[in-house]
């Protein structure tokens, strides 16, 4: 009786072990993040004059892992550095300061990066962003890990109201 | 006794009258020397600098139109495109009388700003808008007499951005200040503010 059981447990163990295995290859890490349920939508980056040495970027974040995530960094292909910036606007000053330890992002909220706030903010850029281009940006976020996904660049001196910047999307 | 009671009542007599020519004097004055229809105030200082196209550019340029006046840098990747993206709109809603109305951006980083980084900067956010740039120390004196706070904070890339007053000035075609913007004020109120500007040309 006492073997059996032993046997038994070896086996589900080893069961166990196969299933965890095929989770993984199932489930690629880079899509853990919105598998656990962070949603991520109107990826955005400001199209910039020629030979600008910045820009910013912009998106939605909706956290619904049931647990606090943080955004740590972002990677863009164009840029050398990224800091994710917050934004102060204290009697007529504007003061811009790196989140120090990233964006906190509590279990069931959205916080949303836009003109005139919070933003991610590329520099040393390589090119000019032009509107229409599409980038691939990783989001490093902990505990749920890395997410790469397009960025469209999009034109922030349209002449027209409305189509011009991402915090005009309504929720 | 009673002699000190009348030097006392002399004296006060004295006083009245001299507080009476002096309000005079300086009514009189006030009025020489502010003509009636001179609206706003005065701001600024006078200057000579460089504009976007290597042009040398004084404080003439506030006179004959209506200006709207901002301070910022190039390596601002938020506030100063922002700005003058929304000053480009909100001007373009003026419709004819949008050519009464400049834009001029003066730059807080003379050292990085040069006249080759306006000269891309500048038309890329439409027409009839100047950046100025020039010596450092000349460049910081004019902003200091405008009344601008900025303040360095290094980034960790090794360079640095400016926190600073996004302060919008609206000038009338005197060059003096009748008005300013606030960065969270929304486009409509923006555009009335732009439209009552160029209304009292």
């Amino acid at each position: 009786m006492l073997v059996l059981y032993n046997q038994m447990t070896r086996v589900n163990r080893r069961l166990a072990l196969a299933f965890a295995g095929a989770c993984l290859m199932a489930f690629p890490a880079a899509a853990s993040c919105l598998d656990q349920g962070l949603k991520l939508e109107h990826t955005q980056i400001r199209a910039t004059a020629p030979n600008a040495p910045v820009s910013a970027g912009y998106l939605q974040i909706t956290n619904n892992t049931g647990q606090t995530q943080t955004l740590i960094s972002a990677v863009a292909p164009f840029s050398q550095a990224a800091e994710i910036h917050d934004m102060k606007h204290e009697n007529g000053v504007m003061k811009m300061h790196e989140i120090d330890g990233g964006l906190v992002l509590p279990d069931g909220l959205t916080v949303a990066l836009m003109p005139k706030g919070r933003h991610l903010m590329f520099m040393g850029l390589d090119r000019q962003l032009k509107d229409g281009d599409s980038y691939q940006i990783t989001l490093a976020f902990t505990p749920c890990g890395k997410v790469t996904l397009p960025f469209s660049v999009v034109n922030m001196t349209g002449h027209k109201k409305g189509h011009k910047q991402g915090h005009s999307h309504s929720h | 006794m009673i002699q000190t009671r009348r030097s006392l009542v002399f004296l006060g007599l004295g006083f009245v009258c001299l507080l009476a020519v002096a309000y005079g004097v300086s009514d009189y004055l006030a009025r020489q020397w502010v003509p009636r229809d001179q609206t706003g105030f005065e701001i600024g200082a006078p200057f000579s600098l460089t504009d976007h196209t290597g042009q040398l550019v004084s404080e003439d340029i506030f006179i004959g139109r209506a200006s709207a006046v901002f301070f910022g840098f190039t390596h601002c990747p938020e506030i100063c495109p922002t700005t003058l993206n929304d000053l480009a709109t909100a001007r373009d809603e003026l419709g004819p009388a949008k050519a009464d109305l400049q834009i001029v951006f003066i730059t807080l980083d003379p050292a990085r700003d040069t006249v080759a980084v306006l000269k891309d900067f500048i038309p890329y956010f439409g027409d009839q808008i100047t950046g100025i740039t020039g010596n450092e120390t000349d460049v910081l004196a004019l902003a200091k007499a405008w009344g601008i706070y900025w303040n360095r904070t290094d980034t960790s890339d090794g360079n640095y951005t400016l926190d600073h007053t996004a302060t919008v000035f609206l000038l009338n075609g005197q060059g003096r200040m009748t008005g300013t913007i606030d960065i969270a004020e929304p486009p409509d109120v923006v555009e009335a503010k732009l439209k009552k500007l160029v209304a009292r040309l």
